[in-house]
């Protein structure tokens, strides 16, 4: 029989400085953070590296979380938050370092649909996925891969019920003509 | 149509309420527009099911060691940076102080925190085995065997 410890309960844990706590936070985790920043930075490096950070972050942050949402609605702000900061900065860096060097590199990039992509459908969809604007794609990630709710989401991205709605719709509609004659959808 | 696009999403997630899940299913059946764009969005829904880099993260290992060396880890770093002199006196110091207590103090054992600890630490590999079941056979069979374990376990209480 599994025993279940709510990860409000791991996080007053790992404020006490317990690491045992801390682990078991991380290996609940780590999965679904780093799925989630696959698809929002279309790197598994750079996910990765993120992935710590979000980790760690959540550590330092333990002795003033209060559990007043879902912990996930929390960790997943967190890791949002990073990601979106991430691509800012790769964007001004783009943007500083643009010749022709940076932008053969550039185009050279792996991208996100090479990420290893299963197939041919799965390439497409990931490619369009990342072509959405964040807000729209990070919602719609809360939504398909984490299950969150809108309210949750509303949570994790510091907005409105009618702004989770509308970005979701948005981002759907916009994979939709995205994939329209790549990919059979009905 | 543009009236139920909204709740599409989440009837496809199964979040709707049940009396907004039934209005929506019996307007879908009515209406060929909102039924072809509704089947259109759950091609769409497990198009993006089949694209989740949820396995891509089950390959990856762990980033515990590296988050354990910027966290908890660090905690250790005033004594380990210490010089070699004061590390030895600290450790000599520390055994003997034990040593000194155990005679001192009646009974032992492991206190109530320590008890917690042991108790995560069990948990933690509990979990650790689902997670690499999951990364191995998928998480349908795991979930799958999970529930015939726990009725096998239920016809064991009875």
């Amino acid at each position: 029989m599994n025993r279940v410890i709510e990860d409000d309960a791991l996080m007053a844990r790992t404020a006490q400085g317990e690491e045992a706590a801390f682990r078991l936070l991380v290996l609940r985790w780590e999965k679904d953070v780093l799925a989630f920043l696959i698809h929002m930075l279309g790197s598994r490096e750079e996910a990765e590296d993120l992935t710590q950070e979000t980790l760690v972050k959540v550590y330092r942050q333990a002795p003033r979380y209060r559990p007043e949402g879902k912990f996930k609605s929390w960790l997943f702000r967190v890791a949002g938050n990073l990601a979106r900061s991430r691509l800012r900065r790769r964007k001004i860096l783009r943007w500083v370092d643009f010749d022709s060097k940076s932008h053969d590199q550039a185009s050279s990039d792996p991208g996100p649909q090479r990420v290893l992509e299963a197939n041919e459908t799965a390439g497409a969809v990931r490619e369009a996925i990342a072509a959405l604007p964040e807000r729209q794609r990070q919602a719609l990630l809360l939504h398909r891969f984490q299950g969150l709710k809108y309210h949750e989401i509303a949570e994790a991205m510091d907005t409105t019920l009618p702004g989770v709605e509308s970005l979701i719709q948005r981002a759907l509609a916009g994979l939709r003509s995205e994939l329209a004659g790549k990919v059979e959808l009905s | 149509m543009k009236h139920i696009e909204p709740d599409i999403a989440r009837r496809l997630a199964g979040q709707l309420e049940p009396e907004q899940e039934r209005r929506f299913d019996a307007h879908v059946a009515e209406c060929p527009d909102c039924a072809r764009l509704v089947a259109e969005t759950r091609s769409l829904w497990d198009a993006l099911g089949d694209a989740s880099a949820v396995r891509d993260a089950q390959q990856v290992s762990s980033v515990w060691g590296a988050v354990q060396e910027r966290t908890t880890g660090r905690e250790g770093e005033w004594f380990f940076g210490a010089s070699h002199w004061v590390r030895s006196v600290l450790a000599v110091g520390t055994v003997a102080a034990g040593l000194v207590l155990s005679v001192l103090l009646p009974g032992g054992g492991p206190g109530p925190e320590s008890a917690g600890a042991a108790e995560l630490e069990s948990i933690w590999l509990e979990e650790s085995a689902w997670t690499t079941a999951a990364g191995e056979g998928g998480l349908e069979t795991l979930w799958l065997d999970a529930g015939l374990e726990s009725e096998a376990d239920s016809e064991e209480e009875r």
